[in-house]
C-alpha cells in the first residue's frame, strides 16, 4: 500500500452518510464502498465519534491528543494516515 | 468468589439494559463454563450483548475472556454492516422496479428499538413485500443473481398461502423475502395487506427505508418467537422484551391487531417465553399473557407449532383451517397433494409418501384436539 495522500489542513471533513459502521468496546467497524469492513481500534473510535460533525484535520488531532494525554506532534501524523485511508475507502468527505 | 454457571450468565447478558431487569453481576466463569456459554453465544448471536455486559460490569469477566467477547462482537458487526450494504442494494433493485417493502426484523430493530445498532447482530437480510408484488419481486432478484432455496409447494402457492422464500444473493448473503410472518395456520390467518398499514422509517447508509410500524414489529417478533423454532431462539424473546419494555409499544393496540388475525395466543406465547426465558420481574404484560386462554382455533393451530410433532408439513397440513371458501380450501388442499416436482424431489422423495404425510400430519393434529 502506498503512502496516504496529504490531507489539506483548512479543509474540513465528516463521515460519509453513506458509510456503514458499529461501534463497541473492541472499537469500530466501518464499511463504505465495494471493500471489506475495516476495524478502528485504539483511538480509532474517538477519531470516528469526532467525524460525526465537520472538524479540520488540525483540530480532530488537536481534539485527540487532548483527550489522550499525547504530544499533538505525535498524534497528528497518525491521525492525517487514518483520515487518508478513511477518504480513499469513502468513508469520510469533505463537509460542504 | 465463587464460579458461576453458564446458565446464569446467559440470562444476565441475554437481558441486559432492559428497564427494570435484575441487574446484580455474575462471573466469574471458570474455563469449561466460559467455552461453553460461548458456544451458546454464537449459536444464539448473542455476541454483541456478551461484550456490551462485560463492557458494563454486568458480566465479570477475566482479561482474556473480555478480549474474546469483544472480538465476538465486532465479528458479528461485520456481519451487519455487509448485509445492511445488500440491503441497500436490493432495496434499489425493488425500488427501480415499483415494488413496496418493508424492511424486517435484525435490520430495522437493531436501529429502531436497541440502545445501539451494535447490541443486536442479524445474519441475513429480511424483506417483507406484498402478495401481489410477491413473484415479480422473486424474479427481479433472481434476474440479479439471486438463488431460491428451496422449491415452492406448487408454483403460486407462497404468493397465496406461503410465508415466503429463502434466497442466496450472488455473494452467498441469505435474502428472506417474506409474504407473511409464519407459516401454517397462523400465517394464513393473517391479513398480510395489513403489513402495510404503519410505516416507521429505518435510516441505513444515509437511506430511509420502510419497516413496520412499531405494534407490527412487535408482533412479528411474537410470531417469529413463539412459532419460528422448535425451541425459541433467545435473541428473538429478546426483540420481544425489548420492544415491550424499552419502547413506547401500545400492547393494546398490538393485541388488538392480532385479535383480528386469530393470533392473540401467538403474542401471550411469546411474551410467556420471553418472560421465563430472561427471568424478569413480573409485570402487566406478562399477566396478561399467563391468563389467556386460547381459543379452539389457536389451540390447534398452536399445536402445529408446538406440538411433538412440529415440521413443515404439519404447519402445511394444519393451514387449511386457516384458509378462507371453498375454492381456496380446494386449491390449498390439491398443492399439498399434488406438489410440483421439485418440491417432491427435494422433499419428499415421492408423491405417494407426501401424500401420506400430509394427511398422517394432519390427523396428528385432528386427535390432538
Amino acid at each position: 500500500m502506498g503512502t496516504p495522500a496529504a490531507i489539506a489542513r483548512d479543509r474540513r471533513i465528516l463521515r460519509s452518510p453513506a458509510a456503514l459502521w458499529r461501534a463497541g468496546a473492541f472499537g469500530v467497524v466501518v464499511l463504505a464502498g465495494e471493500g471489506d469492513p475495516v476495524t478502528l481500534t485504539g483511538t480509532g473510535r474517538a477519531l470516528w465519534e469526532a467525524l460525526a460533525t465537520p472538524i479540520g484535520v488540525d483540530e480532530l488531532a488537536a481534539t485527540l491528543a487532548a483527550a489522550h494525554g499525547a504530544p499533538l506532534e505525535q498524534v497528528r501524523p497518525d491521525v492525517e494516515a487514518a483520515v487518508a485511508r478513511l477518504e480513499a475507502l469513502g468513508a469520510v468527505e469533505a463537509a460542504r | 468468589m465463587s464460579a458461576s454457571a453458564p446458565s446464569d450468565a446467559l440470562v444476565v447478558l441475554a437481558r441486559f439494559g432492559l428497564p427494570g431487569a435484575p441487574e446484580h453481576a455474575t462471573g466469574p466463569l471458570d474455563p469449561p463454563a466460559w467455552r461453553e456459554l460461548v458456544a451458546i453465544v454464537e449459536s444464539e448471536r448473542l455476541g454483541p450483548l456478551l461484550a456490551e455486559a462485560a463492557a458494563a460490569g454486568a458480566l465479570i469477566l477475566d482479561e482474556n475472556q473480555r478480549e474474546e467477547a469483544f472480538a465476538a462482537q465486532e465479528r458479528a458487526m461485520r456481519v451487519c454492516v455487509l448485509l445492511e450494504r445488500t440491503l441497500l442494494a436490493t432495496a434499489e433493485l425493488l425500488d427501480d422496479a415499483g415494488i413496496s417493502f418493508r424492511v424486517l426484523k435484525g435490520p430495522a430493530v437493531a436501529r429502531l428499538d436497541y440502545p445501539d445498532p451494535a447490541w443486536r447482530a442479524f445474519g441475513d437480510v429480511d424483506l417483507l413485500v406484498p402478495s401481489a408484488a410477491y413473484d415479480e419481486t422473486l424474479a427481479v432478484l433472481g434476474a440479479a443473481g439471486a438463488r431460491r432455496r428451496f422449491a415452492e409447494v406448487r408454483p403460486g402457492f407462497d404468493r397465496r398461502f406461503g410465508k415466503g422464500a429463502t434466497l442466496v444473493a450472488p455473494d452467498g448473503t441469505q435474502l428472506d423475502v417474506h409474504r407473511s410472518f409464519a407459516a401454517g395456520p397462523f400465517g394464513i390467518a393473517l391479513a398480510a395487506a395489513e403489513l402495510f398499514a404503519a410505516t416507521d422509517r429505518v435510516e441505513v447508509g444515509g437511506r430511509e427505508l420502510p419497516a413496520l410500524g412499531r405494534e407490527l414489529r412487535f408482533l412479528h417478533a411474537c410470531y417469529h418467537a413463539a412459532l419460528g423454532d422448535a425451541v425459541a431462539r433467545v435473541v428473538a424473546l429478546r426483540d420481544v422484551a425489548q420492544l415491550l419494555l424499552a419502547t413506547p409499544l401500545d400492547l393494546d393496540r398490538a393485541r388488538s391487531i392480532a385479535r383480528g388475525w386469530r393470533g392473540e395466543a401467538v403474542v401471550a406465547r411469546a411474551v410467556c417465553l420471553a418472560w421465563e426465558r430472561l427471568a424478569l420481574e413480573p409485570g402487566p404484560a406478562v399477566a396478561w399473557a399467563a391468563s389467556y386462554r386460547p381459543d379452539r382455533f389457536e389451540s390447534r393451530a398452536l399445536l402445529a407449532y408446538t406440538g411433538a410433532s412440529r415440521s413443515y408439513a404439519t404447519q402445511l397440513a394444519a393451514g387449511l383451517r386457516a384458509v378462507n371458501g371453498f375454492p381456496a380450501k380446494a386449491a390449498y388442499v390439491r398443492a399439498l397433494l399434488l406438489p410440483s416436482g421439485d418440491y417432491v424431489a427435494r422433499h419428499d422423495g415421492g408423491y405417494a409418501h407426501r401424500l401420506r404425510r400430509a394427511w398422517r400430519a394432519r390427523s396428528t393434529v385432528r386427535v390432538a384436539r
